[in-house]
């Protein structure tokens, strides 16, 4: 008799909205404590999320094909837009590029020279792997793209990712297959950059309009739109001298301590389909950077050390990413670092011509 | 009749259709960045339907669905959704009557009190946002997005799981109602 009247108790809808809601906290919580968004960070969350990336591979293929006749579409709309005028005017600006292209292949050799004067290696012979966009991001706040290439293909966490144009953004996060790459106009993205007409160093920093900022460029820099923005090197996540964009304003408030300047992004992803994650440097060329590390410790002690630090603190300070510089080239950034040093004091004795293009020896995996 | 189990089946096979949506159309469907949230439409869609319990737990099944497929932070959405799917439910007794044009405004609150919710968290966990330009350019036209998208969503569920395409009516079923049953 007391089993039939025996009823399974109802769990209130109150009492699970409080427990799951708490769980979510702690989910929260826990994603803060391990790093958040910013890259490097781990723990069992981040660990989980990328486990997750391998079941949802084959959405990401889905999405992919879903969006291509789209892209197709307006690509083809953009194409039939495009007026008699708007052809001469790219004719134009082809020949312009091909005599840009002449004088910046001279600077290149030139620097070339001047690399090996100083015993550092050329800092774009770099190994990339191209990979293939398969979508953006799933959703509004974030600004990221899914790409075809993962762990399994030698992609790590931290590794910049550019476009012919430029730089993209950085990986933030892998799986087997597939990675997630964190673009520059995300909120949590930054970049240390100078400013090539007059090496002024700051920080690009996405925002939540989709804009780039630069960041830490005192008032009495002189910044004209049209300037172009390079990385800078520090901190050693990203390589020196890739291009990020150009200037489209600059203005301050009296009360300011620094400038707003608003960077137009030269690497339009949507354009492209496909991406160069830049992996490291070519292996033949790391025993001469740790050869001329070696040098450089040898002759500056430990003020290159602080050189390290400063970088570091600098990017740390003004990104959020800490361990940034752990993750895509754990071995060489006391390398870059010291470099970046190196470079920077050599470029205030003498050399005050425009950064080389960006010549990445690409070793096409894709 | 127990209608408990049909109706669960019914809850699954959307909220399966979500995460579908969500992670493989949604990228696709992007507007000056605003993405549409199929999570939250299709919470707010089934918690107008269902009791409080099983609403609850499918935000928090679907939330945490969203967060592990996103790379914001990990839990907000698990936590808007959970509490929306709470809320949004128990509100269910005194909209009944309502009709279409109140579940049409009560997913219009649920789409501005989802996304609000969500940038607040954002705000919190660390992301240099500000507050106003952040409503404007994120919170505001994701709003109407999803509520567009969900209204839409809303006709189509109606149409395939309730009686005569209206809300809160019992009765046979539309064909594939009866087809889960």
């Amino acid at each position: 008799m007391a089993l039939s009247s025996h009823k399974p108790r109802k769990v209130p809808g109150g009492l699970a909205a409080l427990f799951l809601s708490l769980i979510a906290v702690v989910l929260l919580s826990v994603w803060s404590y391990e790093g958040g968004s910013a890259p490097g960070s781990s723990g069992i969350l981040h660990n989980l999320r990328s486990a997750t990336s391998l079941l949802t591979t084959p959405l990401d293929h889905l999405a992919s094909f879903i969006g291509a006749p789209g892209k197709a579409v307006g690509n083809a709309l953009t194409n039939l837009s495009a007026s008699s005028e708007s052809l001469l005017e790219l004719q134009n600006q082809n020949d312009e590029l091909v005599a840009t292209v002449a004088r910046l292949e001279e600077y290149r050799l030139e620097n070339e020279r001047l690399s090996k004067l100083l015993e550092l290696a050329d800092a774009y012979s770099l190994e990339a792997v191209g990979a293939r966009i398969l979508k953006p991001a799933s959703d509004s706040w974030n600004q990221s793209l899914t790409i075809s290439k993962g762990a399994s293909d030698g992609i790590a966490v931290g590794m910049p990712v550019m476009s012919p144009n430029g730089l993209i953004g950085q990986v933030e996060q892998t799986g087997p297959f597939t990675s997630v790459v964190r673009l520059l106009t995300d909120l949590d993205s930054g970049v240390a950059v100078f400013l090539q007409a007059n090496r002024s160093e700051g920080v690009v920093s996405g925002s939540v309009e989709g804009l780039l900022y630069l960041r830490y460029i005192s008032l009495d820099v002189n910044v004209v739109p049209g300037d172009v923005v390079v990385t800078s090197g520090a901190g050693g996540v990203y390589p020196k001298g890739i291009v990020v964009g150009e200037v489209t304003s600059a203005s301050y408030a009296p009360s300011d301590v620094y400038q707003t300047v608003v960077v137009k992004p030269l690497a339009r992803v949507s354009r492209y389909e496909e991406i160069l994650v830049l992996t490291g440097r070519q292996t033949e060329v790391i025993p001469k950077q740790e050869a001329a590390t070696n040098d450089l410790e040898a002759d500056e002690g430990h003020q290159s050390g602080e050189t390290t630090e400063d970088a570091k603190a600098a990017e740390t300070e003004t990104t959020g990413v800490a361990e940034t510089t752990t993750a895509p080239a754990a071995t060489g950034v006391s390398f870059a670092a010291k470099a970046f040093a190196r470079a920077s004091a050599f470029a205030q004795r003498a050399v005050a011509s425009p950064v080389p293009p960006v010549a990445v020896a690409a070793r096409m995996n894709g | 009749m127990d209608h408990t189990q049909p109706r669960i089946r019914i809850m699954v096979v959307v909220a399966v259709v979500a995460v579908l949506l969500q992670a493989a159309v949604a990228p696709s469907m992007a507007v000056m960045s605003v993405v549409p949230n199929f999570m939250l439409i299709i919470l707010a869609i089934l918690a107008l339907h269902n009791d409080l319990l099983r609403s609850t737990i499918c935000g928090f099944a679907l939330g945490l669905v969203f967060d592990l497929l996103s790379s914001g932070p990990l839990g907000a959405m698990t936590l808007v959704l959970t509490l929306l799917g709470y809320i949004i439910s128990s509100l269910n007794k005194y909209i009944a009557r309502g009709g279409l044009l109140v579940e049409a405004f009560i997913l219009f609150l649920a789409m501005l009190s989802g996304e609000f919710l969500n940038s607040v968290l954002y705000a919190i966990t660390g992301s240099d946002t500000e507050f106003l330009l952040s409503l404007a350019v994120k919170v505001l036209p994701a709003t109407l997005y999803d509520t567009v998208m969900g209204l839409l969503l809303l006709w189509v569920y109606l149409r395939l799981f309730t009686d005569s395409g209206r809300p809160n009516r019992p009765g046979p079923g539309r064909p594939l109602q009866r087809k889960l049953n």
